[in-house]
């Protein structure tokens, strides 16, 4: 098993992705860090999303999630920010 | 409007106060509402996503006895001194003015207020970034808001003479975010009213705060309803005052 942790410091807030790689797998996602985003349980809802994927899945399960969820306000935050923080992560 | 005057108390309670009047205002029990208070004891605030181990020295605020509470709110951590600083929180319907419909628009209407003080004192201030108001060109205050089916809680600080030192000491600020803001230490980048040659107390500051809260929304004075209080104290027990929502992260 191997620790991934990766930062971004987006227009406002820092986004920083961490999660266990386990078989290839993502495990144990968790999405840190002070941005907003509203409705807040988005992120538990991100987080799962990404839990039990390929690494190589979850940049696009990303832009996905993003893509139809319409009612997320994430000021000064998009997400490319999102998905660098990712890239930081699969870097390490 | 209303106006809650001055609630010195523990950060569980308070913390648990803004989103009681939240859901109470969801509710339509209550009407919009601003409120001043203050952190007994010292505390540290943290925002809804972060994570207690990479942005807070735990070690260092258990040393020093300042306990550590997750908001609601995202954005950072907040230092909270007792004797230094001053919350304050509005919580207020989407339709009270046109700039409210605007996340970024709104953080400048609503903590308003907290530029007229500084004003007032002779600072040059201004809004910096989305959420912070910056007095002589450092960050003397920060906001953060969420908002819930048309409602805006909206809570941040108003640093007088808050303990720098201590802050430095408790919060973790990465040095991705200090170098974003072309700094290399907090010292270069947070002033309180003291630093900046202005002393005042609590009292002086609450008063100015009030004044300039009144002049902005015009609320009357009043209290909190026996339904916010009982759903408070549910929140702390359930919530803020328990580990599994503080330390979740």
């Amino acid at each position: 098993m191997r620790h991934h942790v990766g930062e971004h410091k987006a227009k406002k807030g820092l986004i920083r992705i961490e999660f266990d790689e386990r078989d290839g797998k993502a495990e144990r996602v968790r999405i840190t860090g002070d941005f907003f985003m509203h409705p807040e349980e988005a992120v538990q809802e991100l987080e799962r999303k990404l839990e039990g994927h390929r690494l190589e899945e979850l940049e696009q399960l990303i832009d996905e999630f993003f893509a139809v969820r319409m009612d997320l306000e994430t000021p000064y935050v998009n997400v490319e920010d999102f998905k660098i923080a990712l890239k930081n992560a699969l870097k390490e | 409007m209303r106006f809650i005057p001055l609630v010195v108390a523990k950060p569980e309670l308070q913390m648990a106060i803004d989103e009681a009047i939240l859901r109470a205002r969801m509710e339509g029990r209550v009407p919009d509402t601003v409120r001043l208070y203050a952190f007994s004891p010292s505390s540290i605030t943290i925002g809804r996503f972060q994570s207690v181990r990479h942005d807070v020295n735990l070690e260092e605020a258990r040393r020093l006895g300042i306990p550590v509470v997750r908001r609601i709110t995202g954005g950072g951590s907040v230092f909270h001194d007792e004797f230094g600083e001053i919350t304050y929180s509005v919580v207020i319907g989407e339709d009270y003015h046109p700039a409210l419909r605007n996340v970024e628009e709104s953080y400048r209407y609503l903590a308003g207020p907290l530029v007229d003080a500084l004003e007032e004192l002779g600072l040059d201030a201004g809004f910096s970034g989305l959420n912070d108001i910056v007095a002589n060109g450092k960050k003397i205050s920060g906001s953060a808001q969420t908002r819930r089916k048309g409602v805006i809680l909206q809570h941040g600080t108003f640093m007088y003479s808050t303990r720098l030192e201590v802050l430095a000491r408790v919060l973790r600020v990465s040095k991705a975010k200090l170098s974003d803001k072309g700094v290399s230490s907090i010292w270069e980048r947070v002033t309180t009213l003291e630093r900046e040659g202005i002393k005042m107390n609590r009292w002086e500051a609450y008063e100015l705060l009030k004044e300039k809260f009144s002049a902005a929304f015009g609320p009357e004075e009043g209290e909190l309803t026996d339904y916010e209080l009982e759903l408070a104290e549910r929140l702390v027990e359930e919530k803020y005052g328990n580990p599994e929502w503080n330390e979740m992260r």
